[in-house]
């Protein structure tokens, strides 16, 4: 016993063999990381359930369940080596498909980017919510963790094993993002909603729009605070390693998403309109989505101005859809897409060190366009022939009796929902 | 053709893909509803076997079956089920009320139904949901005669514009007046509205619940 008393202290009290090596550290740090941006999974299934009817609910929790799994695999099949594999050409990467041996970081990394692909196949599911079938959707899915993504990706991002993507050689900055994850998953939602039509009734024979009122206001708002935190991962992750800088980093991000929200409420207020909740969260997620180009190359009083200006942004898009007749059922296009350049455009004029540089921000615009004409056409025409083959939005007996039944044969409040637009006896009985 | 020859082909068809204690209540049904149908409601019949089976059945192959069982020669079809189908009948007068009668049972629930959706509109809005209705037959599927007595029950009221329809029928109808209600009212309204005519209808007691048609 004694002796046994005696070992314990001099374990207790040794000195550590060896400090944790660098790469341990940034390791750790990226697995945090990675596992904080994954939590945002969450907080897009919990926001956009919430903004859809409570027919609905389960059918768009099921989606932002599964399209991280289809396009989990995907990516690591075929997008990480698009996007990061050797990348000679400047157009896409040709190396490190399915990657199955390499060194510790090239796992940590994988998983890290696998996340962002997740993300960036999300964003579709709230914009085309209530009126999708469920697997077009998730083909849909594996498209743009597979392709679209991962290519556009590589021109920004790509040659980690070797070569540089044509926007990279050209300078142009997205440290996390705005354009590469969030405004191309912007435009594969727009292209869906376009080839979708709105929901039934969304537009008034006369033009005008009705509101759709999400069924749990709690969720968006939990929703929006789950996004905020895992951006901070999104963010400071993408510095990739642990540094001094985070702190920045994770500081612009913070002032970006307040800012949005104030940016929200005084667009609201600036046009009598009354505000709303949902529309908030949405100018903090615009902030947020507006800070993630820049947020490592900007000072925190310009991190605050884009994000204030996100916030204007999301408001006056979300206006000029419904203006378009365009049924987002999240605003998600407006909140990633509209925000997305927004934030591509700010990190070239806020550039810390070089303000205003009009060449660097014709390189930014140059990079969001070439997102839009690259991700939209695309996925516009893979839409479509969804729409022709296997079909992409439910028959409207789908959406009168909501897609949880229809789809999946469950509702997500058997006790609590007194609309009777299905028969809650007959579960078999749902095509 | 005569019915015993029709009964034989329909039978035969049938036989391939059902078992006995399946074949008896479709074949009943086919007797009762479709034996007097023109050819090219042998569709309709199938598809009503595939909804009231449950089952995956593969339709076109049965449908290719059951044309050449009616085209066919006579030497090649199963004898005349007629009194083994009798002393069914006899041993299950439920199952036997069930496919001989549903369907009226079903259009005096669909005719409730519609009087609780139109008492929570306006004069304008009935009128407007009726224009609707009118323009949008085309995507029921329905042939023309059906069109036109459907237009008639919707311009002049007369209930027999719908003693035709089937169930899966009488549930896309109500879907169109859905359609029109999310047109002229909002989705969200006319989830309440409804809601509401489902709830009234129940009410009332009906042998059909209104559910089924949802």
């Amino acid at each position: 016993m004694k002796t046994l008393m005696l070992l314990l202290v001099a374990v207790s009290f040794a000195p550590q063999a060896h400090a944790a090596s660098e790469e341990a550290v940034n390791t750790a740090w990226l697995v945090l990381a990675s596992v904080l941006v994954f939590f945002m999974q969450a907080g897009f299934a919990l926001l956009e359930s919430g903004m859809a009817r409570a027919k609905n609910a389960v059918n768009v929790m099921m989606k932002n369940y599964m399209d991280c799994c289809v396009g989990g695999i995907v990516f690591w099949l075929v997008g990480f080596g698009l996007m990061f594999g050797a990348n000679l050409t400047g157009w896409y990467g040709m190396s490190h498909f399915a990657p199955n041996d390499g060194e510790p970081w090239d796992y940590t990394f994988l998983l890290f980017q696998m996340m962002f692909a997740a993300t960036a196949a999300t964003i579709a599911s709230g914009a085309m919510a209530e009126r999708t079938r469920y697997g077009a959707y998730l083909i849909g899915a594996v498209l743009i963790s597979g392709v679209i993504y991962p290519i556009f990706g590589s021109w920004v991002w790509g040659g980690l094993y070797g070569g540089q993507g044509w926007l990279a050689k050209l300078g142009f900055i997205d440290f996390a993002g705005s354009t590469v994850v969030h405004s191309i998953g912007a435009w594969c939602a727009l292209a869906g909603i376009l080839v979708l039509g709105p929901r039934l009734g969304r537009f008034a024979p006369d033009g005008s729009v009705r509101l759709i009122p999400g069924h749990n206001l709690g969720l968006v708002a939990l929703g929006g605070f789950i996004l905020w935190v895992g951006w901070f991962g999104f963010n400071a992750g993408s510095n990739l390693e642990v540094s001094s800088s985070l702190g920045l980093i994770a500081l612009n991000t913070h002032l970006a998403a307040v800012a949005g929200a104030l940016g929200a409420l005084l667009a609201q207020r600036s046009t009598a309109s009354p505000v709303l909740l949902t529309t908030t969260v949405n100018g903090s997620i615009g902030g947020l989505v507006g800070i993630t180009a820049g947020c490592a190359s900007m000072a925190p009083g310009f991190a605050l101005l884009s994000g204030l200006i996100a916030g204007f942004v999301v408001v006056y898009g979300m206006r000029l859809l419904d203006y378009l007749r365009l049924d987002d059922v999240v605003g998600a296009v407006p909140v990633h897409g509209f925000a997305g350049v927004w934030g591509s455009l700010a990190a070239g004029l806020f550039y810390q060190g070089d303000l205003f540089n009009w060449e660097r921000v014709a390189v930014q615009a140059l990079g969001a366009a070439a997102a839009f004409l690259w991700a939209f056409p695309l996925a516009l025409v893979f839409y479509f022939l969804l729409a022709r083959t296997i079909g992409l939005r439910v028959p409207t007996q789908h959406e009168q009796r909501g897609l949880d039944f229809a789809e999946h044969a469950e509702v997500g409040y058997p006790e609590f929902n007194l609309t009777q637009t299905f028969d809650s006896e007959q579960w078999s009985r749902r095509g | 053709m005569r019915l015993s020859l029709r009964r034989r082909a329909i039978y035969t068809g049938l036989a391939g893909h059902f078992s006995d204690e399946e074949v008896w209540p479709l074949l009943a049904l086919w007797e009762s509803k479709y034996a007097e149908q023109p050819p090219f409601a042998l569709n309709e019949f199938l598809a009503e076997v595939v909804l009231r089976t449950e089952r995956k059945v593969e339709r076109a192959r049965l449908y290719r079956e059951l044309v050449g069982a009616l085209t066919g020669p006579p030497a090649q079809l199963l004898p005349d089920p007629e009194e083994q189908l009798s002393v069914w009948r006899q041993g299950r007068n439920e199952a036997v009320r069930q496919v001989t009668t549903p369907d009226s049972a079903a259009q005096m629930t669909f005719l409730a139904l519609n009087r609780a959706l139109q008492a929570q509109l306006d004069g304008g809005q009935q009128a407007a949901l009726r224009r609707f209705a009118v323009g949008n037959l085309s995507g029921m599927g329905v042939n023309s005669e059906l069109s036109t007595r459907l237009r008639l029950w919707f311009e002049q009221g007369n209930d027999e514009g719908v003693a035709s329809l089937g169930l899966e029928q009488l549930r896309k109808l109500l879907n169109l007046l859905y359609i029109g209600l999310c047109e002229f009212l909002g989705p969200v309204r006319a989830d309440r509205v409804l809601s509401q005519a489902v709830s009234r209808v129940e009410e009332q007691g009906v042998e059909f619940s209104p559910r089924r048609l949802l």
